[in-house]
């Protein structure tokens, strides 16, 4: 059997991402659906990376697995070896896990080997010999089915679409090393400040309070505590308002950042862009408080209010309080 | 240092948006605008121009659109774009990605701009992938969603950006595509001046044919990516929006959706 797929899965601290497992996961499934089989590309080095590890990505479904030695974590490795393998194994679907890095490896990846692109692919299927994917567009109020004409087409999903299902079985292990392209080389990561951890309680806590830009200010975070105290909860914040210094990194709720599901989840002055709904749309319950009524969120949200955060969350803190028991 | 500006006209966000049920695209609506993202992408070279630390030559506009879109071209002349680039063809139209950054990168190649500065995304097609795609066609570098660009020596930036998993800073060596996310800058405002000069700057329009563009790979005949269909999301149930305007009566109706839902103490 030929290699229909391959899919691109992070090792990241000692451990495959999950939702990468997911990814793979769907690429094993698209590859059999082709009539072949799925390969898996980690840019890992042999010492953070064992072969006995790297083998067990044969549970998830992957046949072969090509072990790029590499351990900067940047985009032009990855674009070197996909366009090396796509063009040696003829792949008809190359399947990435949204993030930074999926995009840049996409776009390069479609421009070298006349690929079809789909962004944020929520499902896959073959459909008359085609591959189709599924994408939400209209901040989600419909869902585009994409027909990918080329020989081969490049999906990055959703992060978490596609839930990781473990099986049986060991995949392969080949080392790939191969010739840096001159735009790879032009490219050198001097630092990387690693994530630190959410804060106790983020991704466990039972209630997220999360701020965005319509907080007007950093201080304005200050009420948000006030009312995540009341509520026994953690505070959250969008990328946007993280980028711009208002809150720490490791708050961040997101396509980067934590991906949350608490039982309440309260968005305060957040518009509800897609990088922030995929890291929250789980939540059991979900309150948006906005001043623009026609912020995305109030379409995702179970209970909406429209006005002024300001006014509204310090006298919901303040009757919170007033009401727990002394 | 030269730089080209990548620009792109979209509907106003502000507008419903709509599928064209004849060709399946997004309807282009009345209301247009220069892309927000691209905002920051002028507003970015602009200020690269000002900091003084590296002399640029010449900022130049580019944008691929029907010939309307020359209103967002004079929009980034009166900014502060010295000159325009215009690829507009009807052959070109309900190009994909993948055609679109193949016939904007033929205009670029003639260019040869040492700097390219894009928005992160489109404001209507989102699809995050036309910067690193042009880069492939140039063989320039690539770095996207910068918050930071610096120096770092000879013909070398510094960028800095949030990562998947952190802060990191990158050093890529000229000519480089870089896109920047929107908190790298405020975009400004024309001025009178600027407004009033952007007549006399010049525009460039490009049709495939000057650009000598193999015609099967561009347009909706020759996308690699074909939307043929469009379905009803399975949603959560319609929230409740009030609206009513006083924050007491608000925050009384809050407590009563938790107490229903049991969600607070």
């Amino acid at each position: 059997m030929t290699a229909t797929a391959i899919v691109s899965v992070s090792f990241r601290d000692g451990e495959f991402e999950e939702r990468s497992l997911g990814v793979l996961t769907e690429g094993a499934r698209l590859a059999a659906e082709l009539g072949g089989t799925c390969d898996a590309l980690v840019l890992a080095s042999r010492e953070e990376l064992s072969d006995e590890h790297c083998a067990t990505l044969g549970g998830y479904g992957a046949r072969r697995v090509f072990r790029l030695l590499d351990s900067t974590k940047l985009a032009g490795p990855l674009v070197d070896a996909l366009e090396h393998l796509v063009i040696a194994h003829g792949h008809r679907l190359v399947l990435l896990s949204g993030g930074v890095l999926a995009y840049e490896v996409a776009g390069a990846l479609c421009a070298k080997v006349d690929a079809g692109f789909c962004a944020d692919a929520i499902g896959l299927r073959v459909q008359d010999g085609h591959i189709v994917a599924e994408r939400p567009i209209f901040a989600d109020t419909q869902i585009s089915h994409v027909r990918l004409r080329s020989h081969t087409a490049v999906v990055v999903a959703r992060p978490n679409a596609f839930a990781a299902i473990a099986g049986g079985g060991a995949a392969d292990v080949q080392d790939l090393e191969i010739a840096w392209s001159q735009t790879t080389r032009a490219v050198t990561l001097r630092s990387a400040e690693p994530a630190l951890k959410s804060p106790a309680g983020l991704e466990e806590a039972e209630v997220v309070v999360s701020g965005g830009r319509g907080l007007g200010r950093p201080a304005g975070f200050e009420q948000l505590e006030a009312l995540a105290r009341a509520l026994g909860g953690a505070v959250g914040a969008t990328r946007a308002v993280v980028d711009m210094g208002w809150y720490p990194y490791e708050s961040q709720v997101g396509q980067t950042g934590t991906t949350v599901a608490p039982k309440l989840y309260i968005a305060a002055g957040i518009s509800g862009a897609i990088q922030h709904r995929v890291g929250m749309e789980k939540s059991k319950n979900i309150l948006a408080i906005n001043s623009d009524a026609h912020a995305p969120i109030f379409r995702f949200c179970d209970f909406g209010v429209v006005g002024d955060l300001n006014e509204i969350v310090p006298l919901l803190t303040e009757a919170l309080a007033a009401r727990k028991p002394a | 240092m030269k730089i080209c500006v990548l620009i792109k006209e979209v509907p106003d966000a502000s507008a419903p948006r709509r599928i064209d049920p004849a060709t399946r695209r997004l309807q282009r609506g009345a209301s247009r605008r220069l892309s927000p993202y691209d905002a920051h992408a002028l507003e970015a070279a602009l200020r690269l121009r000002e900091s003084g630390w590296t002399q640029v030559k010449e900022i130049v506009a580019v944008t691929m659109g029907p010939e309307a879109a020359s209103q967002t071209l004079h929009r980034a002349a009166a900014l502060g774009a010295d000159r325009a680039v215009h690829v507009t063809d009807l052959r070109l139209a309900g190009s994909d990605v993948n055609g679109t950054a193949y016939a904007l990168a033929a205009a670029l190649a003639r260019e040869r701009a040492d700097l390219l500065l894009t928005g992160q995304q489109s404001d209507d097609g989102q699809c995050f992938v036309v910067p690193a795609a042009i880069a492939a066609h140039l063989g320039m570098a690539c770095v996207t969603q910068a918050t930071r660009i610096g120096e770092a020596g000879d013909r070398t930036l510094r960028i800095e950006r949030q990562g998947d998993s952190g802060n990191e800073t990158l050093d890529v060596a000229l000519p480089a595509v870089i896109s920047v996310t929107e908190s790298i800058n405020e975009p400004r405002y024309p001025s009178l001046q600027g407004i009033v000069g952007a007549k006399s700057k010049p525009r460039e329009v490009l049709s495939a044919d000057d650009l000598k563009l193999d015609v099967d790979r561009v347009g909706q005949q020759s996308a690699r990516a074909e939307c043929f269909a469009f379905a009803e999301p399975a949603e959560r149930a319609p929230a409740r929006v009030i609206e009513d305007g006083d924050p007491a009566a608000a925050v009384a109706e809050i407590l009563r959706w938790f107490e229903s839902r049991g969600v607070a103490p």
